[in-house]
């Protein structure tokens, strides 16, 4: 089913909605909140949590992009709880993608300290504007979706070295253009 | 938190359309399309077919064989080898009229339909026992070789994976040749070659039969590209090039008509499709020999169908007109006025359905080389190249000349040509730069060389005095032509993506021409580097001994935007749009006030400034005007309700949109308000105009300006 047809039946409130969600996207949010989390039983609950809250804002929400929208949805529901569930532990995919992004800024000093999250948002989205197309998309599937390497590799057609040192690229430039925007160290 | 886990939240927040992009993209094709894949297979037997030509000027002399003299010591600078498992050799010796010079020929050819081949030719001058080697890897190279060799005489053996042995190829004047080898294993080849003589139009043109094993019949071919990328490719032997009658044009109820490379698709019907029958029927038979028109524009393939549902196809090449059908075949060609006729009816057709989606691009691609200007479109995920409005012959030397023809440089320049995977992606202003499009190759995860593919290349111009003084040149050089993105190897790393590039230097110098390629990665031994670069251009004694040339290079000003525009769109064209469901966006092109959100808690938060380029402009006025035609739309409209429908669409919530344009003083509003929340119109000529505001919609929010605003306040935040 279409994306708009998705959303269409949501407008009508037609629960069939839920299903054709969780039957197009449901195995990709599944993954993404396997990835962040270390318990299945939890992951699964935050995506049922994202239908809920889908159902709830849209209407009138209407998004343009709806993968996008639920897997952000998703992606706050999964750190909302990890933020106030200490005993909740953060999935190891997850974890070694933050791990690697440490390479961007070593964590010894909180250049962010003062930064808004939005006004980092906006220079994270620049900088990917910037990059080519192959460099952003694997920096998204990588760090948006924790994707593992082998995987991004498949999907795209390329070696897994290449898609390491894409990503290592990746970060390497990020660094820079943080730096260069006034948030080095 | 740490600075990481910030990162990792802040990019939870990125751009929805990145994030569907990334997700939505399929694999890589590990294989070239169709189209590119016939061009590729056919590219190679240009090859053959240039060779043949070569070979046929030595026909009607006598044929001397020669022994070739000199050490093998130029072999050394051979820095690419690969061997083909299953390959045909050329090796040729020949000495030149007077005697002084004996040239040695050797051309790699694989069996299979992969467009990759090595070609060495080695030139002893037995006057002063000096040695050139020289080695091709593209058929346009060989070009070159054919100005070493021409009042030459030969001698050749042929060699199949060097365990057979060999024949003389026959060679018939007037542009065959067939050759029949029977090898010392018992395998048998045989070859026939027919070929176009007036290679300077058509790049090639071949037949070619091998049977390697007498119960595995082979064939190759019977294709032919012409150099705009056109290509021609036929079932039948080689002279099924034939006209159509004038009784085969009638009855005709249907024509669709596409373009090669793809990219065009119309359907005509009823009265549409007289204009092109009677085009068709209006062409008179010349002979070839009485056209010297050049191939110019790309190849149309016009599928008729008749009333009782037979279907024939022509293909229309450039100037020149080809049936592709069985029986009665004539040869016919176009004079060059016929030809450019069909464009035109193409383009004026009043009943035409365009079945092409409409689609606003980035067309920042139009080029302009010493007057001449040229564009690329994006299609399949591969950059095609075509050419409006030129001699062929001129493309070749003013474009395509650091592929096709390095001796038509001038002699103070040197080619730097640097290959990549990939699109060409910042190369603006390149009337310095020649993107052209060769056939490649493709390594798997250890780096060995697994499949042809098609990537894109990129040629800078230099001075000699520029390779000898090294790579700091390189970037004043591309100051200079204004080329943007492309500095250095180190650089093309920077800015194209792929951690897998080839790199090709090619040196030419007054006596000789040398290709050297790289292929590696980032700091890998083999990688081209600006410390290469120099090593290479310092190392080959011409170049050093009179690398030094300070002639000033004469280049053209680069065309400006405003010039390059100027009378293909209405000097007061503007355009306003306004749409959207909740939050109301709008763009003004006149004041470039571009408005996210009208309805948003801090309108001015969403508000930014853009001003659209003469370019985005003319492909604007093209889409409104041209493609849908919005004078012919009503002031208020529904494209989702007929006005005579009994029922009416409609949706909660609802969208507006307005469009309203201006030009050549007239102005002209068609307001679609509180319309059905949909794509797709109740007719085509609705659907289109829904598409055509998608399409300048979909742009506006791909712009960096809107990028920048923030996200939709209703959103999920």
């Amino acid at each position: 089913m279409q994306d708009n047809e998705i959303i269409g039946l949501l407008f009508d409130r037609d629960e069939k909605a839920l299903s054709e969600l969780g039957a197009k996207y449901g195995k990709k949010l599944l993954g993404i909140a396997k990835s962040m989390l270390d318990s299945k039983e939890d992951a699964e609950e935050c995506v049922n949590d994202t239908y809920l809250a889908v159902w709830d804002n849209i209407p009138p929400e209407r998004p343009v992009s709806l993968f996008a929208y639920i897997s952000k949805i998703l992606k706050n529901t999964v750190l909302n709880r990890l933020r106030d569930n200490s005993a909740l532990k953060r999935g190891k995919a997850m974890t070694v993608c933050i791990d690697e992004l440490g390479d961007v800024l070593p964590d010894n000093e909180d250049v962010f300290d003062s930064v808004a999250a939005s006004e980092l948002s906006l220079l994270i989205n620049r900088f990917l504007s910037s990059c080519s197309q192959d460099e952003r998309d694997i920096f998204i599937l990588r760090y948006y979706g924790y994707t593992a390497v082998s995987d991004i590799a498949k999907k795209y057609g390329f070696t897994q070295s290449r898609v390491k040192m894409t990503l290592k690229r990746c970060r390497d430039k990020l660094a820079q253009y943080l730096e260069r925007n006034g948030y080095g160290i | 938190m740490k600075n990481s886990e910030k990162l990792n939240e802040a990019i939870g927040n990125i751009d929805n359309k990145m994030i569907e992009a990334a997700y939505e993209r399929q694999a890589e094709k590990k294989s070239r399309s169709g189209v590119w894949q016939i061009i590729g297979i056919a590219a190679s037997f240009l090859f053959i077919a240039a060779f043949a030509v070569v070979l046929s000027r030595f026909a009607t002399k006598t044929v001397n064989p020669s022994a070739s003299s000199g050490t093998d010591t130029a072999k050394e600078q051979l820095l690419y080898e690969k061997d083909f498992t299953d390959h045909y050799e050329h090796n040729i010796k020949f000495t030149s009229d007077d005697g002084t010079l004996d040239y040695e020929l050797k051309l790699i050819l694989p069996v299979d339909e992969r467009f990759f081949f090595k070609c060495y030719a080695k030139v002893t001058n037995k006057t002063d026992s000096s040695i050139q080697l020289h080695k091709t890897a593209d058929h346009n190279s060989f070009f070159y070789l054919e100005n070493i060799l021409k009042n030459a005489e030969y001698e050749q053996t042929f060699v199949y994976n060097g365990n057979a042995k060999t024949d003389t190829v026959s060679l018939k004047p007037g542009g065959s040749y067939e050759e029949l080898l029977t090898y010392t294993d018992g395998v048998k080849a045989y070859m026939k070659s027919d070929y176009v003589q007036n290679v300077h139009d058509v790049s090639g043109y071949l037949t070619v039969t091998v049977n390697l094993d007498p119960e595995m019949s082979r064939t190759w071919g019977k294709s032919f590209t012409w150099f705009e990328g056109s290509y021609f490719k036929n079932n039948g032997s080689a002279a099924d090039i034939v006209f159509m009658t004038p009784e085969e044009l009638t009855n005709v109820t249907k024509i669709h008509v596409t373009s090669l490379p793809e990219g065009y698709d119309y359907s005509f019907e009823g009265e549409g499709v007289k204009p092109i029958t009677d085009y068709l029927a209006s062409l008179h038979p010349v002979s070839i020999d009485d056209n010297d028109g050049y191939i110019d524009g790309m190849t149309w393939v016009i599928e008729l169908t008749y009333a009782d549902g037979t279907v024939k196809e022509i293909y229309h090449i450039g100037n020149t007109y080809i049936h592709k059908s069985d029986g009665n075949k004539k040869y016919y060609k176009l004079t060059y006025e016929e030809a450019s006729k069909f464009d035109s009816i193409i383009g004026s057709g009043e009943n035409r359905t365009e079945d092409a989606e409409i689609e606003l691009v980035y067309i920042s691609q139009i080029r302009e080389i010493n007057g001449y200007s040229y564009f690329e479109s994006e299609a399949e995920d591969e950059w095609q190249s075509a050419v409006s409005g030129m001699k062929l012959r001129d493309v070749r030397k003013i474009i395509s000349v650091a592929q096709c023809m390095p001796s038509l440089l001038p002699k103070d320049y040197l080619v730097l040509n640097v290959g990549m995977e990939g699109s060409v992606y910042s190369a603006e202003n390149a009337h310095s730069i020649s993107c052209t499009f060769i056939d490649g190759i493709d390594t798997d995860q250890d780096g060995n060389l697994i499949n042809n593919g098609t990537y894109s290349s990129l040629s800078i111009f230099l001075y000699k005095k520029d390779a000898y003084e090294g790579s700091e040149y390189i970037s004043k050089l591309a100051d200079k032509y204004q080329i943007k993105g492309v500095l250095s190897a180190d650089s093309i790393y920077e800015k194209y993506s792929g951690s897998e590039i080839t790199c090709t230097f090619m040196i030419e110098t007054d006596t000789y021409y040398v290709l050297y390629e790289y292929r590696g990665y980032e700091g890998g031994k083999r990688n081209l580097s600006s410390k290469n670069l120099y090593e290479i251009a310092a190392s080959a004694p011409y170049i050093k001994e009179n690398g030094y040339t300070p002639t000033e290079i004469t280049v053209t000003e680069p065309v400006t935007e405003t010039d390059r525009y100027a009378g293909l769109f209405p000097d007061d064209f503007s355009f306003t749009i306004v749409w959207g469901t909740y939050g109301i966006s709008s763009y003004n092109s006149k004041t470039g006030v571009l408005i996210k959100s009208k309805d948003a808690t801090d309108v001015s938060r969403y508000t930014t400034t853009y001003k659209a380029s003469n370019e985005v402009l003319f492909k604007i006025y093209e889409l409104l005007f041209d493609k849908i035609k919005i004078n012919s739309y009503p002031d208020e409209y529904d494209p989702f309700n007929s006005p005579d429908a009994e029922t009416r669409m409609s949706s909660s919530p609802n969208q507006t949109i307005i469009i309203s344009v201006t030009a050549y003083g007239e102005e002209k509003t068609v307001r679609c308000e509180n319309i059905y929340f949909g794509s797709k119109g109740y007719d085509e000529r609705a659907t289109q105009f829904l598409e055509a505001e998608f399409a300048i919609v979909d742009f506006l929010a791909r712009t960096d300006e809107w990028q920048a605003l923030p996200e939709y306040e209703f959103l999920y935040d």
